[in-house]
């Protein structure tokens, strides 16, 4: 293997020192063992979409190159792109038609233990759909608006209702250019239709239909997700906790759960807590229940409840090789199926829990809305009988564990600030505009085998930070900056540029703001709108001194969150790349051509540090064009390559 | 044991190394009468056509004697062979005992019959010599005129144009490359030579070299006359066999040899341009002028003169060539006469395609490949193995052939 | 030569024909050294290897570096060499006048005209790479091998499968 580490997470490399001493596998020997990297499929010029294939576009051959049915690099490459976003669409908005039917249940008193946690929220997004909320019982206004929201996934009129949040100018675009989502599903079905053999060929119009299927994520699925999950769980808010796999504890039965739906995690939550749960864990030893989460499921649970993370994606077989955990509960995406021949090697009891996602060989526990609160207290019984098993002698557990703080949200951050109890964004513009902030970022996505685990993460936001960017983060990326500490209001003082550190320490922030899950990548669609309409800093989404970057990105839910993010008008710098190197077209639009349709672009670069610096030079050059104040603080970049 | 080489080109090389390649020790002499270091004719065309730098046709490294322990006579002239007394005469009076000696004196271009041929301004294209003599005349010629339409005619003929030279090739035949081909890859390199500013003109054969002294124009059988201070003769070769006069070597227009290369003279072989052979594909005898063929002639020569027992295969019509980045290889019989070939042939002219494959009964004999040769050594060995081709007719036919199709057929027919 | 040479073998029963092989070489004999610096390349870099579709079985097919090397035989520019110490053939492309005379000759069809820089490209064992040939290390199915005859067939013996899948075809 590679010289240098699997992880710049220390916590990380031991654990997985330890496997590998064990005789574990684990993605990362996986992941060597399928190298090489097929290379047609890499660049995006293997086609398997009819069965007189696969055909393989050549990349070396100097003549022009087509498959059975004549379709080129560019038409392949540009559906195999488009299949992908259509496929990242289907799990984010698939996740929030759950959520809906959570809304309307509980509405109607069927799901046992949920209630509408953020009554100020549901009524505002009632507002928002032209819903009647006066003499409306606030049961009935949840059932209401859940099937109104639900709406957007089949209706045969109109278009996405979220769409009318974004500002009139990116809207006419998306007008103009015909990418209009209308109806969530229909995107995703429409996309798999011209991917289909034999129909839409034509690159540019296959893009387009990523892009609205994309935003019917962004503006869409996503938003949904979020804005439900905060009606029924509660909005975030700035809440501490801890981050690692240090969090786990010896002497507790250490339940983790991992996927991305919050609906069964939550009610975890409430039972972990419940007294005759304790007792019950103390009968069998143990000091206590901990409850922790990998992946998106964790930064549900620590945003609105504040419970440890225990890791990121890369980390969770490692989690189990700790040889601590009782209990892993799994829903869906990010999952990965070797987390059942790593739990078969110690007394972990893996479970999956939603009828759209099982594992082989492992136990299938249907979870039950309607009995929601039973079925979390019967898991962690079951998590607490199998702690007697525990072999603890073996146990290892990396001590690396950091302090954060979470839950920011669109609307929360800049609360405390306006001065009243209104939130506002004024200072955020003002920071911007006098040169004490840059420009903010979104560092966002997942973790990658093939980048060596959190570095791009944790290379990137450094080097922002000290040149004075504002950092909001989500997912996976999210807990690389955590576990690094920067998610510590203490932060900015120990790493931020000078500018940076005076806003943190004005608002009480951290440097690096956490603001959720991926879903919650539509919370900072709506943070830029918010600074949009503040005034000041730009008309549109694509003036804004923004961008956004995935640099470890893995799953086809980042490729779509990408293209939403571009098609709002927020440049997105994105690896390793999606598979579209091998058409020089395609790739030519994604990273110049679209900027004319939507405002910004693509860039695809792999070096965090190049990153950092077209980064930088891209919100300088968009400070420039708003003729904003020159930055107060000069911090040359921190490393150079 | 003495081994004597007369010739210091494709075949001569090709004895020296298999000789050395077996017996590092044994003294080995090469004669040759041009005075340079092993260096390739066929690329004289090259450097004139400026396709490489000038001076760069060695063939062999300069210190290749040296290495292999190899005494050059360069610059001197073998003029009799003494086979009683198993010695070379040279024209310097002096005097080389051979053991075995290797007659690899390859060919000179044919006289081509012509009145005022020994005229200033015309010349052969056979050696370095003709090279240098080229350079000196091209500085004052303004109009050029190629006789033949062979590789080495095209060749020279971009070579002229290559320095200003306003060129024509003047052809007795119908269309180009009338040795290699047809009439379809004669046509496509007719419009590629004409769309590069090179005229053609076909069926007409020189009468006379006119002007005093120096060539000025040339005068055609059908009346015509073309301006010409410079003209280029790529007509044939014939074989140097000079040398066999006063023994008992067997000359038929080239040096009759048995399948080891031997002549009918013990101890005297001889190989290249020179030397007649069964052609494999054919079975008839021939002088196939090719350097591949010189090389393995060489070769075999040389395993032989050594002592080790190695059977010549055959030769085989063929060459290779690329005018203008249109690539053309040609092997085997491409322009059959009399009964049993079946013929086929693929023309793309807008793409400059072409290709034409004959076989005869199960075999293939033959193949023009043009714009597209990649892979054509599986045809030659198709060719030269006779290998039944009936079960992969299709594939041949379709572009589709490869080592992996004829592996097996291959490995059978061993 | 003293010792046996070290060649590229295949074994044509374990080819899946996913070309990963090309592509590694391809990307071995380019200048950036790196697949998406690769395919930008002009000209673009040529591999060496092809997976050929025979009529039963694909084999991956570059130089054999033969004893009798004919396209040294016939290399009229005197370009092609071999190593007397390694057995390796070479193509000294500073000599290489591409006029495609091994090409016509070489029976495997291994020598391939690179028309995008007029000279005959084959396989170089890939000499200046430390991990060795690139076709051999990027084979997922283990269907090159690089090393000495003797090792092949050892190396052969010792594959799984390889007797059913013989028994298959
Ligand atoms: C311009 C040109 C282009 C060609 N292009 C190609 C091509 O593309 N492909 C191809 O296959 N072939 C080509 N040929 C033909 C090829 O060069 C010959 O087939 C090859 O050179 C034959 O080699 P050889 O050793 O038999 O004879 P030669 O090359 O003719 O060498 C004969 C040697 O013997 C020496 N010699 C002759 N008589 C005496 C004597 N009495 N005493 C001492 N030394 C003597 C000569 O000086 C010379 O060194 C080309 C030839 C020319 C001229
Ligand atoms: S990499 Fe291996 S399996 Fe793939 S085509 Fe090449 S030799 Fe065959």
């Amino acid at each position: 293997m590679s010289q240098h580490p699997i992880s710049s997470d220390p916590a990380t490399v031991k654990a997985h020192q330890h496997a590998r001493e064990q005789n574990l596998t684990t993605v990362w020997e996986r992941h060597e063992a399928v190298k090489p990297i097929c290379a047609f499929g890499d660049l995006g010029l293997c086609c398997t979409i009819c069965y007189m294939g696969p055909c393989r576009i050549d990349p070396f051959s100097a003549e022009e190159i087509r498959g059975a049915c004549g379709a080129g690099r560019d038409t392949i490459s540009a559906r195999n792109f488009t299949r992908a976003v259509a496929a990242g669409t289907a799990a984010h908005s698939d996740h929030a038609r759950g959520i809906c039917h959570t809304l309307i249940e509980t509405g109607q008193g069927k799901a046992q233990g949920y209630r509408v946690m953020d009554l100020d929220k549901l009524k505002r997004v009632a507002d928002e759909h032209g819903l009647k909320t006066a003499d409306v019982s606030f049961a009935d206004l949840a059932v209401r608006l859940g099937q109104r929201l639900l709406e957007n996934f089949g209706q045969s009129e109109g278009s996405v209702s979220f769409l009318k949040r974004a500002p009139k100018g990116q809207q006419e675009r998306w007008e103009r250019a015909g990418v209009l989502p209308r109806a969530i599903d229909r995107e995703v079905v429409e996309c798999l239709h011209r991917t289909h053999e034999g129909v839409d060929a034509e690159y540019r119009s296959l893009i387009l239909q990523a892009v609205r299927c994309a935003l019917a994520d962004g503006w869409g699925g996503s938003m949904i997700a979020t804005e439900l999950q905060d009606v029924i769980f509660g909005s975030p808010r700035p809440i501490r906790s801890r981050v690692n796999l240090g969090i786990l504890k010896k002497d507790q039965v250490n339940v983790v759960v991992h996927g991305h739906e919050p609906v069964l995690s939550e009610m975890l939550g409430v039972a972990a807590r419940e007294p005759q749960m304790l007792e019950y864990a103390r009968s069998k030893g143990a000091e206590g229940i901990n409850l922790s989460g990998i992946c998106c499921t964790a930064n549900e649970i620590l945003m609105r409840q504040g419970f440890p993370v225990a890791g990121n994606f890369l980390q969770q077989e490692l989690a189990i090789s700790t040889g601590a955990i009782e209990m892993m509960v799994v829903d869906v995406q990010c999952v990965m199926p070797g987390l059942q021949q790593m739990a078969s090697h110690f007394h972990t009891k893996l479970i999956t829990t939603s009828d759209k996602a099982r594992i082989p060989g492992i136990e299938h526990v249907p979870f039950n809305e309607h009995e929601a609160l039973d079925c979390a207290r019967s898991i962690l019984k079951n998590a607490a009988d199998n702690f007697v098993r525990r072999n603890q002698a073996s146990v290892d557990i990396p001590e690396e564990v950091m302090d954060l703080v979470a839950g920011f949200t669109a609307e929360n951050t800049f609360h405390h600030l306006g001065g009243t109890f209104r939130s506002t964004y004024r200072p955020l513009n003002d920071a911007i505009m006098s040169g004490r902030l840059r420009g903010v970022v979104g560092v966002v996505g997942c973790n990658n085998v093939r980048v060596q685990h959190d570095y791009n993460h944790k290379t990137l936001v450094e080097e922002l930070l000290r040149n004075d960017v504002l950092v909001v983060e989500t997912g996976c990326a999210a807990i690389a900056c955590a576990k690094e500490g920067w998610m510590r209001p203490e932060a900015a003082r120990e790493i931020a540029g000078k500018g940076l550190q005076e806003i943190c320490e004005v608002v009480g922030i951290p440097p690096v703001l956490h603001m959720g899950s991926c879903v919650d990548n539509s919370r900072i669609l709506i943070a830029c709108t918010e600074m949009v309409r503040e005034g000041g800093i730009g008309e549109d989404l694509s003036q804004l001194p923004v961008a956004a970057a995935a640099v470890e990105a893995m799953s086809e839910k980042a490729v779509a969150i990408g293209l939403y993010a571009v098609a709002s008008g927020i440049t997105t710098f994105f690896s390793p790349a999606p598979r579209v190197l091998g058409s020089p077209a395609v790739y030519e639009y994604l990273t110049q051509g679209i900027e004319k349709d939507f405002g910004a672009h693509w860039v695809f670069e792999a070096d965090p540090h190049e990153v950092a610096r077209g980064i930088i030079a891209h919100l300088d050059q968009k400070r420039t064009a708003l003729k904003l104040e020159p930055m107060k603080y000069q911090q040359p970049l921190a490393r150079t390559a | 044991m003495h081994h004597v080489i007369i010739g210091n080109s494709a075949a001569g090389i090709g004895a020296a190394e298999a000789i050395r390649q077996i017996d590092k020790e044994a003294p080995l002499t090469i004669i040759s009468d041009e005075s340079e270091s092993a260096y390739s004719r066929a690329l004289i065309s090259y450097e004139l056509a400026g396709w490489i730098g000038k001076g760069n046709l060695d063939l062999r490294p300069r210190e290749f004697y040296q290495e292999k322990n190899i005494a050059a006579h360069l610059g001197k002239r073998a003029i009799k062979i003494d086979a009683g007394k198993k010695q070379v005469h040279l024209n310097d009076g002096s005097r080389v005992d051979y053991d075995r000696l290797l007659i690899a004196t390859g060919g000179s271009p044919q006289q081509m019959g012509v009145p005022g041929e020994d005229k200033k301004g015309i010349f052969g294209f056979r050696n370095y010599r003709d090279l240098l003599n080229i350079y000196d005349a091209i500085i004052t010629a303004e109009h050029g005129v190629v006789l033949g339409g062979g590789c080495i005619g095209l060749q020279a003929a971009s070579g002229l144009h290559h320095h200003g030279v306003k060129t024509s090739i003047a052809i007795a035949s119908a269309h180009l490359l009338s040795q290699v081909a047809d009439a379809e890859c004669g046509d496509i390199y007719q419009r590629l030579f004409e769309s590069n500013g090179i005229a053609i003109k076909t069926s007409m054969k020189p009468v006379e070299f006119r002007g005093v002294g120096q060539v000025g124009s040339i005068g055609f059988d059908d009346g015509s006359e073309m301006p010409a201070q410079i003209v280029i003769s790529g007509k044939g070769v014939k074989p140097n066999t000079e040398l066999a006069e006063g023994t008992k070597i067997k000359v038929d227009r080239g040096i009759i040899v048995d399948d080891r290369m031997c002549t009918a003279e013990p101890d005297v072989f001889a190989a290249g341009d020179v030397a007649v052979t069964q052609d494999c594909v054919t079975c008839e005898s021939t002088v196939n002028a090719v350097w591949p063929c010189a090389y393995e002639q060489g070769r075999t020569a040389g395993f032989n003169m050594a002592g080790r027992d190695r059977v010549y295969d055959g030769s085989m019509r063929m060459n290779a060539a690329e005018f203008f980045r249109v690539p053309l290889i040609s092997i085997g019989v491409v322009k059959p006469q009399g009964d049993g070939y079946e013929v086929h042939s693929y023309l793309d002219k807008s793409r400059m395609v072409y290709w034409k494959m004959v076989f005869k009964g199960k075999l293939l004999v033959g193949a023009v490949l043009v714009g597209r040769v990649e892979r054509a050594g599986v045809l030659a060995n198709l060719m030269r193995k006779h290998i039944d081709v009936s079960s992969i007719k299709g594939e041949l036919l379709a572009g589709r052939y490869n080592y992996a199709l004829i592996k097996p057929l291959a490995e059978g027919a061993e | 030569m003293t010792s046996q040479p070290r060649k590229i073998f295949a074994i044509s029963e374990l080819c899946t024909a996913c070309r990963s092989c090309e592509i590694a070489c391809a990307v071995a004999h380019s200048r950036s050294a790196s697949l998406i610096g690769a395919i930008l390349e002009v000209p673009l870099p040529r591999y060496r290897i092809e997976v050929q579709a025979g009529s039963t079985l694909n084999l991956p097919l570059n130089c054999r570096h033969c004893d009798e090397p004919e396209c040294l035989f016939a290399c009229k520019a005197g370009a092609v060499s071999k190593d007397e110490a390694t057995g390796q053939v070479r193509v000294d492309l500073e000599k290489c006048v591409g006029c495609w005379m091994c090409v016509m000759i070489c029976p495997y069809g291994a020598v391939i005209p690179d028309a995008l820089i007029g000279k005959a490209a084959k396989c170089d064992l890939c000499e200046n790479r430390a991990e060795g040939p690139a076709c051999v290390t990027s084979c997922l199915t283990g269907a090159l091998f690089y090393g000495t005859e003797e090792e092949f067939e050892e190396y052969r013996n010792t594959r799984p499968l390889l007797k059913q899948l013989k028994a298959h075809r």
